[in-house]
């Protein structure tokens, strides 16, 4: 038995060296991938942080204002919202930033160790996040279209829509959670099974 | 064309195989080859200024390679690829060499994500030590783990 293990590994040897010997033959690499490849100066995670500071934020700051200056919304509403999408901002440069901070640098475990963590703070981030989501915007529909609390139907529509929509964003919210828990869990599993 | 550009594209020359090699091993098929080499070209270069020569050359781009092939999201929408400059396809081409290969592949592909990174390790000849340096674990371990790959491999149908 063990000259049998011992031939299926030397098996596997010439088999890896046909590979590498075919493989070596190749180009594989030409001008236009290089030029690709150095283009990338920035993670795309980078750029969505940047973009979401410097463009999102400062457009859905003078956005509300104009709202708040023209009656739709209260200054505490506005001041609410702003506070809620700078959090959201500082959530997301503490996860990928912080916590992912060069973590394709460390040997193979530690590295899925730290995937691992920024999947789960990225799983509380949208547990918190939708259910805020949907109360804020519950909220922003009350301000926004200036609730009159006499009109009985007009109350019926609203409150119905508004009720509609928490159920439907909660569903969506928790079979994300779901999916994302399942994936987060089978990299644990790898992690384990490594350390046995 | 700056020093580091030039330094970069020698080291990318010089260890295509090797980066290859592992791209194949953890693709389905040529296309997500090209997809992964090229994500694996991409974090090379993104983290080129950060080798400060701590580790050696080909550890360092194994250690990239590998993290990059095993957190590979294959549903993500990709950018946009570059082909390779390939003339052969190891999953589709059916000459005596070929064959061979998908023989390896089909085996160490069953094999899970970190199994299959120290079998490829071990099969580049590196030693216990450094490929418990890649992966993470001790010398020891990676010894007990080759011995349980090998039983793996072994009673495997091809």
């Amino acid at each position: 038995m063990e000259k049998n293990n011992i031939n299926d590994m030397d098996e596997l040897r010439q088999q890896f060296a046909i590979l590498t010997e075919k493989i070596k033959s190749q180009q594989i690499n030409n001008e236009r991938l290089l030029r690709t490849v150095m283009q990338n100066k920035m993670k795309w995670i980078d750029k969505y942080i940047y973009i979401k500071l410097f463009l999102l934020m400062p457009l859905l700051a003078l956005m509300f204002l104009y709202f708040y200056q023209t009656g739709k919304v209260s200054l505490y509403f506005y001041i609410t919202t702003m506070l809620l999408v700078a959090v959201e901002i500082g959530f997301d440069f503490f996860i990928n930033k912080v916590l992912g901070k060069g973590w394709l640098k460390h040997d193979l475990l530690t590295s899925r160790q730290i995937f691992v963590k920024m999947k789960k703070n990225r799983i509380n981030q949208m547990v918190v996040g939708i259910p805020i989501c949907i109360v804020w915007a519950s909220i922003f529909l009350f301000e926004f279209l200036n609730y009159d609390l006499s009109d009985r139907a007009y109350a019926i529509i609203i409150g119905t829509g508004i009720g509609i929509g928490c159920l439907v964003g909660t569903g969506i919210a928790f079979l994300i959670f779901r999916k994302m828990q399942r994936i987060n869990d089978e990299i644990i599993k790898e992690i384990d099974h490594l350390k046995e | 064309m700056n020093k580091k550009e030039t330094d970069f594209i020698r080291i990318l020359k010089e260890y295509k195989t090797t980066i290859y090699t592992v791209c194949f091993m953890f693709s389905k098929d040529k296309d997500e080859v090209n997809d992964i080499y090229q994500e694996v070209s991409i974090n090379l270069w993104k983290g080129f200024d950060n080798f400060a020569q701590k580790s050696e050359m080909k550890t360092w781009i194994y250690r990239i390679s590998l993290n990059t092939c095993i957190s590979f999201d294959r549903k993500k929408k990709r950018r946009k690829t570059v082909p390779l400059t390939v003339d052969i396809d190891l999953f589709e081409d059916n000459d005596h060499e070929s064959k061979q290969i998908k023989a390896l592949y089909n085996r160490i592909n069953r094999l899970e994500p970190f199994d299959r990174a120290i079998i490829l390790l071990w099969l580049e000849n590196l030693p216990y030590d450094e490929i418990g340096a890649i992966v993470g674990i001790s010398t020891k371990n990676v010894s007990v783990r080759l011995s349980r790959i090998r039983e793996q491999l072994k009673n495997m149908h091809p």
